[in-house]
């Protein structure tokens, strides 16, 4: 009953900006895996603890997608209902990784698709907060992580991605492990969606309750 | 023990030569033991482990020729690592085996058997907590060496699987050899290994074992391994490590009366 909380960061290249959102591309690069996992049936507030963040920067990125891979194969068997958790993570997170996994050959793409979306369960908060997303057209629409931290009173992060290949180029590693942990509100973010779900409560009541 | 006070003599005679020696071979805790006596299970693996400068050697000190076969075997078996030496032990001389030839390293070497004072009792001994300690870190172990062997992390064990590590009556327990678990390849690197098992996400290790491992890392930087196991120890939940550095870390007591240092925020999962 695993709970596998996953963010990664990517390179964006001065000539090829869709490098950081296409794995393809021949500048595409992971800069970080950030990741907590937590073997329980139900996680709260009192097992969270800071993410394990593997760095492109110490061991190289085939090292840390190896590292990460490796982490994934071996406990999928293990945990039936193991289960990535992200914000965005099936557009982006895990469709970014095997993309890199496969141009690293770190296993073969069948394999590959199969650890990253066969085997294990996916929740996408990114997903799920669009139903609070609050909008005049009263439809589902796309909503990003710092408004939905804004409503649950999460921390917000500061900066954006294109922050983080900033800090990289100039070799400010300690400034992205900030970005890292400030970004890294996965835990909290889904007990918050959890709990509002649960109690049947959407944004646009709310506010109306508020008035 | 004769053998051990042999290895001994041999450790001291490097010691004088301005070595870094780190002795691997079994210590036994007690003046007399028939059970250590008639022991045939000990596992094999280099006796002392010398440095000079940026060089390492592990090296086998052996008392029979016949051993030369063991040490050949180990050593083509944890070829991961290259810098193994041969000492051979004869009246009171040694030399180092190379290329199947004897090259006397020097005839003074005068083994004492040491007598010493027995101590007293820890908390847990007292406690008869033990037993219960010794059957979770086995596991731990046992579930790391497994999982070395899935992610094929080249390694070789440091446990000496002796008649002490069931036994509770050492007349002296500070006089045992206390070894991390073992030896691991890691990108190219080489670390002692340590594994510790926990029913929590408690990330403390006992501040004497810490300064411990601290002194190890002249040799090679240690890496705590921290697998959680579920209550009734019958899945290991989560593995995480932590590599041991010089640093301040939160400190509290414990109920033994220990004091454990706090790394959780320098750990990695891997598992």
């Amino acid at each position: 009953m695993g709970y596998f909380f996953l963010d990664i960061e990517t390179y964006i290249d001065d000539e090829v900006k869709y490098s950081a959102l296409n794995p393809f591309t021949t500048k595409s690069k992971v800069i970080a895996i950030a990741y907590n996992y937590y073997n329980e049936f139900k996680i709260s507030e009192k097992i969270i603890r800071k993410p394990t963040v593997l760095k492109e920067w110490e061991s190289g990125e085939k090292k840390i997608l190896q590292d990460f891979y490796t982490f994934a194969k071996l406990k999928i068997p293990d945990d039936k209902h193991f289960k990535y958790l992200g914000f965005n993570c099936i557009k982006f997170d895990l469709s970014y990784l095997m993309g890199r996994l496969i141009t690293h050959e770190i296993d073969t793409p069948e394999n590959i698709y199969y650890n990253l979306f066969t085997a294990p369960h996916i929740i996408d908060l990114g997903q799920i907060s669009q139903i609070l997303s609050n909008n005049k057209f009263k439809e589902i629409l796309n909503i990003n992580q710092k408004t939905t931290n804004s409503f649950f009173d999460l921390p917000i992060k500061q900066g954006t991605g294109k922050d983080v290949t900033k800090f990289y180029k100039n070799k400010e590693f300690d400034k992205i492990e900030k970005y890292i942990s400030e970004e890294f509100s996965f835990e909290l973010l889904y007990l918050k969606l959890k709990r509002h779900i649960y109690k049947k409560e959407t944004m646009i009541k709310n506010v109306v309750t508020s008035n | 023990m004769l053998s051990q006070a042999i290895k001994q003599e041999i450790s001291n005679y490097f010691k004088k030569q301005n070595y870094q020696v780190l002795d691997l071979f079994y210590k036994m805790p007690c003046n007399f033991c028939i059970t250590v006596e008639n022991w045939d299970k000990f596992d094999f693996f280099p006796d002392i482990l010398l440095k000079k400068d940026s060089t390492f050697n592990f090296c086998f000190i052996i008392l029979s020729e016949k051993e030369i076969f063991k040490c050949n075997e180990f050593i083509k078996e944890h070829s991961f690592i290259q810098n193994y030496k041969i000492y051979f032990y004869k009246d009171n001389a040694f030399y180092e085996y190379y290329n199947e030839k004897y090259i006397l390293i020097s005839k003074d070497i005068n083994p004492l058997i040491e007598k010493f004072n027995s101590v007293a009792k820890t908390y847990k001994s007292k406690n008869d907590k033990f037993a219960e300690v010794r059957q979770m870190g086995k596991l731990g172990e046992d579930k790391l060496i497994n999982y070395f062997k899935q992610t094929n992390k080249k390694h070789f064990n440091l446990n000496f699987n002796a008649p002490c590590d069931t036994c509770s009556e050492p007349e002296n327990w500070k006089k045992f050899n206390k070894l991390p678990d073992g030896i691991l390849l890691e990108t190219g690197k080489i670390f002692f290994f340590e594994a510790k098992s926990k029913k929590n996400r408690l990330f403390i290790i006992n501040e004497r074992d810490y300064k411990e491992y601290l002194d190890k890392n002249i040799f090679f930087p240690v890496r705590v391994f921290f697998l959680i196991f579920d209550y009734n120890l019958s899945k290991c939940k989560e593995i995480f490590y932590h590599d041991v550095i010089k640093k301040d870390y939160p400190t509290s007591k414990q109920k033994d009366g220990n004091i454990t240092l706090d790394v959780s925020s320098n750990i990695i999962q891997i598992q």
